[in-house]
């Protein structure tokens, strides 16, 4: 057969889609009389047909959809604030004059101030590099008060294995996903106040967790593997602002 | 297979209804992450990419043409996002035993796994724009039309892709003497 695709092809799949007209199905019965090579053709893809159509569905784990729905939610919450506070602002320059002369002799000074945050870029990303290869037990401390958040990272050896503990003060922050690098860790945490242990998937390599007012959270990573370890951090702080930080443990952990 | 019955979710999501979005999470996710997984056969990448273009398409919502089907965009979305990260990783994807296989169906075999297995490697030898052209057709059980609309290609060019997958994939099998 040629490597384009011909009037034939065209016939084929249509018999194979179950799509042929009455004539055409004459037609290509006239074809295969002459060229009997092409019933083989036929079978063959018919039966490869019938294999493609057996491919198993897959399912999704329901941790995957709640990972989902939580990072949904967490853009969802982001936007209701960034578009309440442009409301706030819009109501406060419609008032009177006085705003408005307000407005003029400030807006030379602080209008990049203002733009700056409410306009602000969501994802900013503010890299926490960790370089080098941390040995059980070491801590170093993560100082990340701008970003409304205050932690540590913590190699510790537990039961035989090597762990990477990330400990987090989320002093503003309302919401905090966690992705990580799942071929390397695996994964459980902490979450006080609750004191609730939970336990991830391995596989999805995110974490969406819902945080209010001071919390401190601790995750636990198990260090599976060596080479170099990606953690990114997501959080929506009170403020509305969604940030992104990367955590970024090169070479062995 | 009508993926598009629930017009409504999506006219409300654009209208900003938060809730409406999570339904077509919850409508489309499975559909979405078969084609990711048929795609990248890696489960925990396929989870990810699934994630990734549900997030982006709520970012792009407003970009949504809505005279389209919803589940073509996002489906084009999902699959750019699969094709991008696999280049990305540029790494050959292994053939594993996968979540979704039944071992407990008492017509399982060893022979049948064995060729589903072959013919899911055949399917990752495939070129992407092949491979999702045989995907979206054998997995999602689209039509020529749907499937020409989501790739944003000619509906005799999915005909001739569609053909040259199945051209090469028979070829495969024939050499591993399954045809």
């Amino acid at each position: 057969m040629s490597d384009t695709y011909t009037e034939i092809d065209d016939l084929l799949q249509a018999a194979l889609d179950s799509a042929l007209p009455n004539d055409e199905r004459e037609r290509l019965a006239q074809l295969i009389e002459k060229d009997p090579s092409l019933h083989a053709e036929f079978s063959a893809y018919q039966q490869l047909n019938e294999q493609l159509n057996e491919l198993p569905e897959q399912e999704p784990s329901a941790e995957s959809l709640q990972a989902t729905l939580s990072a949904i939610k967490a853009i969802q919450a982001n936007r209701k604030q960034m578009a309440a506070r442009r409301a706030w602002w819009l109501d406060w320059l419609e008032g009177p004059p006085l705003r408005y002369g307000m407005a003029f002799l400030l807006g030379a000074g602080i209008t990049t101030g203002i733009l700056g945050t409410v306009d602000m870029k969501p994802d900013s990303v503010n890299p926490v590099e960790l370089s080098g290869m941390m040995a059980p037990p070491e801590t170093r401390l993560i100082t990340l008060h701008e970003q409304g958040l205050q932690g540590r990272v913590e190699v510790v050896e537990a039961d035989g294995q090597i762990q990477l503990q990330l400990q987090l003060n989320a002093v503003q922050a309302t919401q905090l996903a966690v992705i990580y690098n799942p071929k390397g860790y695996r994964f459980s945490g902490l979450s006080e106040p609750f004191g609730e242990w939970f336990t991830l998937s391995s596989s999805t390599g995110k974490l969406a967790l819902e945080v209010s007012g001071e919390q401190r959270i601790t995750l636990v990573f198990d260090a599976l593997s060596t080479g170099e370890q990606i953690m990114e951090l997501r959080y929506t702080e009170n403020s509305g602002a969604v940030k992104r930080i990367n955590i970024i443990s090169a070479g062995e952990v | 297979m009508n993926k598009d019955n629930n017009q409504t979710l999506v006219e409300a999501a654009m209208n900003g209804d938060s809730r409406a979005f999570e339904g077509l999470v919850r409508q489309y996710q499975k559909p979405i992450y078969n084609v990711v997984f048929r795609l990248l056969h890696d489960a925990e990448e396929s989870r990810d990419v699934t994630q990734t273009a549900f997030i982006k398409s709520y970012e792009q919502l407003d970009s949504y043409d809505s005279s389209r089907k919803f589940f073509s965009w996002i489906c084009r979305i999902a699959i750019n996002e699969a094709i991008n990260r696999q280049a990305k990783w540029g790494r050959e994807t292994g053939i594993t035993d996968e979540p979704g296989t039944d071992k407990t169906d008492p017509v399982y075999d060893t022979a049948r796994s064995e060729l589903r297995r072959d013919l899911e490697r055949a399917l990752m030898m495939l070129k992407p724009e092949l491979r999702s052209v045989v995907v979206l057709k054998y997995v999602n059980g689209m039509n020529y039309a749907d499937i020409a609309h989501t790739l944003d290609i000619p509906e005799q060019t999915v005909k001739s892709r569609l053909f040259d997958a199945r051209r090469k994939l028979k070829e495969q099998l024939r050499m591993e003497a399954y045809l």
